[in-house]
């Protein structure tokens, strides 16, 4: 199947090949080495079997994903990496895990709604009655991630991880303020407002909900993290710099 | 075949701070009383589990399963009334405590003027301050009567506080002295002094 090209030259939808290279794709993008990239014209050496060394996997085991499938979480990850993007302060979104969080949050009961009343019948509600969606959380936000790609090819002919970061900001601009279309029945800034919301607590959680990496989103705001009590420190006059820590600290087990 | 229990002469359904009161003083006098509460019985150490800010605050782990059993509201007739379907500002408790179990704390006595705020507004503000269509009225009953009860609770709830002379009259100091000051809180409290402010 050939690879079809638009006038840009940018492909669009994938082929058997593009899949077999992309499944040794780990969740950072990196492409595995050994036997199955020399299978696919990397380095295949006759005799001297060169294997290129797999990347070491991630220290941490919570670190993979339980719900997106890796382009699902490259796209979030890029959304959420706009709306808090590395700058001088420190790490934006991306090297702080939130998409992991985000992936971790949509796998969990809250998810699927769990604790919400989702019985109908359904109406359209007036601004005070709160939110009166039929369709499940972990459902919104995926058929959004599908939203921003449509719209970014719309506009831009590419896919949203394909776009500069202007133009991605351009997207989830349109996203915010509505002007993109409704996503089944859903005006798009409740999308846009469910994936701030998630980013935000991605980078600022508690690290073991699995965002917040090392807890530089709390060092960047000197926030000390959780702590039973801040009886040696309340009284003090001076500015008490607290070295952040997480719950695994006195709620280890 | 369902368990048949032995009778009592009182059932208290909701074991809140107002069935609690009310099935604690009973008791003390010597009646039998069976407390009746959806959800869970609760201790201290499930409370140590708190500091998680995610799950308590924003998952709201304390409060009634909405998916179960939820209210509807509306802010007028004209409207349909529909189903609170997630937490907004306004949350249900649950289990033993109800929402005495996630309260906030704070139990400022009723000032003697809210008891009697029909009366007292007229003999401020005179007769014709309150417009007809005005539908606020006294209580039935005063601070002065009111007061044993509140030094009662105070004192069975250990709470904590200091006098302050313009609220209303007081048999006795709050049990817990006040909370520990923090610097910016005596900074605030030096900036309305000087500035003739009071309490």
């Amino acid at each position: 199947m050939a690879d079809q090209e638009n006038k840009s030259g940018v492909k669009k939808g994938t082929t058997r090949r593009d899949f077999l290279k992309n499944s040794g794709l780990t969740v950072g993008g990196v492409v595995l080495g050994g036997a199955l990239g020399s299978l696919l014209g990397g380095r295949a050496e006759v005799g001297n079997e060169e294997v290129t060394p797999a990347p070491k996997p991630t220290a941490n085991p919570a670190e993979a994903l339980t719900f997106f499938t890796p382009p699902q979480y490259q796209l979030t990850q890029a959304a959420a990496e706009r709306i808090y993007p590395k700058d001088d302060n420190g790490p934006g979104a991306m090297e702080l895990n939130a998409a992991i969080y985000i992936d971790h949050q949509l796998a969990s009961p809250w998810g699927i709604n769990a604790k919400e009343y989702m019985a109908g019948p359904f109406y359209e509600a007036e601004e005070t009655q709160g939110s009166q969606i039929r369709i499940l959380r972990k459902d919104l936000f995926l058929l959004g991630l599908k939203a921003l790609d449509s719209y970014s090819n719309e506009q831009f002919d590419s896919k949203f991880t394909g776009l500069a970061p202007e133009d991605q900001d351009a997207v989830l601009t349109a996203f915010s303020d509505g002007t993109a279309p409704d996503i089944s029945g859903v005006k798009s800034p409740i999308f846009f407002s469910l994936l701030r919301t998630l980013t935000i607590e991605g980078v600022y959680a508690d690290p073991v909900y699995g965002g917040n990496k090392n807890m530089e989103g709390w060092a960047m705001r000197k926030y000390p993290g959780s702590r039973m009590a801040y009886i040696q420190e309340i009284q003090k006059e001076d500015f008490v710099k607290l070295e952040p820590q997480g719950l695994n600290s006195h709620m280890g087990h | 075949m369902a368990t048949k229990l032995p009778k009592v002469p009182v059932v208290i359904v909701g074991m809140g701070w107002a069935g609690g009161i009310v099935a604690s003083e009973l008791t003390k006098a010597g009646v039998q009383v069976v407390g009746l509460e959806r959800g869970k019985d609760r201790n201290t150490s499930d409370y140590l589990m708190g500091h998680d800010e995610l799950r308590y605050q924003h998952r709201e782990e304390l409060m009634q399963d909405l998916s179960k059993e939820t209210i509807t509201h509306r802010n007028n007739e004209e409207m349909r009334s529909l189903p609170m379907r997630d937490y907004g500002t306004f949350v249900v408790g649950d289990g033993v405590g109800g929402a005495g179990s996630h309260w906030n704390g704070q139990t400022y006595r009723f000032l003697p003027y809210d008891f009697e705020i029909k009366t007292l507004t007229d003999e401020k503000y005179g007769p014709n301050k309150l417009k007809p269509e005005y539908t606020i009225q006294d209580w039935g009953i005063t601070y002065d009567e009111m007061e044993p009860y509140y030094d009662t609770f105070e004192k069975m709830a250990g709470i904590s506080g200091e006098t302050v002379e313009l609220y209303g009259k007081r048999t006795n100091p709050y049990p817990t002295g006040p909370m520990l000051k923090t610097p910016i809180m005596e900074m605030f409290e030096k900036a309305t002094a000087d500035l003739g402010y009071a309490p």
